[in-house]
């Protein structure tokens, strides 16, 4: 008599079963963190304790890098393992472009960034898409354009047209230091990152570009782009 | 009647979490029940029936979904209707989740996504509804 075969599971599958359960057991401790850390605050507001403040500042800070890692974490796992339940509702991309920018002002205001938006008033660049997908993904471009970027002023143009197809492209024109030829192939594979990227900023997941592409492919949207090492990238997203 | 005066039963098996969350809405005067699971809070639900119930949904020994299928299903007019707010990191569309029916309850907050004070606020609109 056969003894029958086990079923393993895939790598694929165990890493992202791993980081499903890794970003919901960080979660907690995440929280713990936060709210303690706001409670803080409050005890010490208005007592003058400025040097205390700035050091909570500081775990704040903390707290939502912290967050923003574990739910790319979370966020990639879930569009991996058929989790996400895609909801589609007509988007105005003006809208959601300008509150993503929004988000992004302080951090802006601190790295003096320029960002230059070309026709985003016409009324006719409304989509039919997942608002959450598209703007973890817009968000997430505009983000690395300012990370991997070391040029005066930094740079993000962000640009909407239509294709021959009728199809809009947003496009993300930046000034940043671009992505290496050998590096471009594989630029949207899971946990990799360009050489020239790790040496201007070691720590990075290597889940954003990869979480584009997946959940872009989930919405029956794309994302390509062209870059140059040392030249700047243009991200362009068809929706 | 003025919402200070009113109560709230924390259901949530981190003690941290539950003991900031006390501390923060007694500081608003909120009059404050707590327990450590399902178990509890349905025992605590029944005897206390306060005017809001912050729930978690893992927990040992009885979940949230559990909870809210336990409470709305008896015949106390008072469990039918008490307002309950979600208070999780597990996003909605979570298979642990389908076990809450549609509209019930409706109030869902990712924990980690708000701030305390922000909590205190929604409670306070949420009772105010």
């Amino acid at each position: 008599m056969s003894t029958p075969k086990k079923k393993f599971k895939k790598p694929d599958e165990i890493i992202t079963e791993f980081l499903h359960l890794a970003s919901h057991q960080l979660l907690t401790p995440l929280t713990i963190s936060q709210w303690y850390t706001q409670l803080l605050e409050s005890k010490l507001a208005g007592e003058g304790n400025e040097s205390y403040n700035d050091l909570l500042q500081e775990i704040s800070n903390a707290n939502y890098r912290m967050r923003e890692i574990i739910n790319m974490m979370l966020d990639t796992s879930r569009v991996e393992s058929n989790r996400y339940k895609i909801k589609k509702d007509k988007i105005q991309l003006s809208n959601l472009i300008g509150s993503k920018l929004s988000k992004l002002e302080t951090e802006f205001a601190r790295l003096g960034v320029k960002t230059r938006i070309n026709n985003l008033a016409q009324a006719d660049h409304v989509v039919y898409s997942d608002e959450i997908i598209l703007g973890k993904v817009i968000e997430l471009i505009i983000h690395n354009a300012l990370k991997y970027n070391r040029s005066t002023p930094r740079m993000v143009n962000i640009g909407l047209r239509k294709n021959k197809s009728d199809k809009i492209l947003i496009s993300f024109v930046d000034n940043g230091i671009g992505i290496p030829e050998p590096d471009q192939k594989r630029i949207f594979n899971k946990f990799f990152r360009a050489g020239n990227a790790v040496i201007l900023e070691p720590d990075g997941s290597g889940l954003s570009l990869y979480y584009a592409k997946q959940s872009l492919y989930l919405l029956g949207s794309k994302i390509w782009f062209r870059s140059r090492h040392g030249g700047g990238t243009v991200f362009t997203v068809r929706v | 009647m003025d919402d200070k005066a009113k109560s709230i039963l924390i259901v949530e098996d981190e003690k941290p979490l539950i003991n900031a969350l006390a501390e923060k809405l007694r500081a608003e005067n909120y009059t404050v029940y707590r327990a450590g699971n399902g178990e509890e809070g349905l025992k605590e639900a029944h005897e206390k029936k306060p005017d809001l119930i912050l729930l978690d949904i893992k927990m040992p020994h009885k979940g949230g979904v559990e909870f809210m299928q336990e409470l709305r299903d008896g015949n106390d007019v008072w469990a039918k209707s008490v307002k309950v707010i979600i208070l999780t990191n597990l996003k909605p569309d979570e298979p642990i989740i389908s076990g809450l029916s549609g509209t019930d309850p409706a109030y869902y907050l990712l924990k980690a996504e708000w701030t305390i004070s922000d909590i205190v606020e929604k409670i306070r609109e949420v009772l105010n509804s």
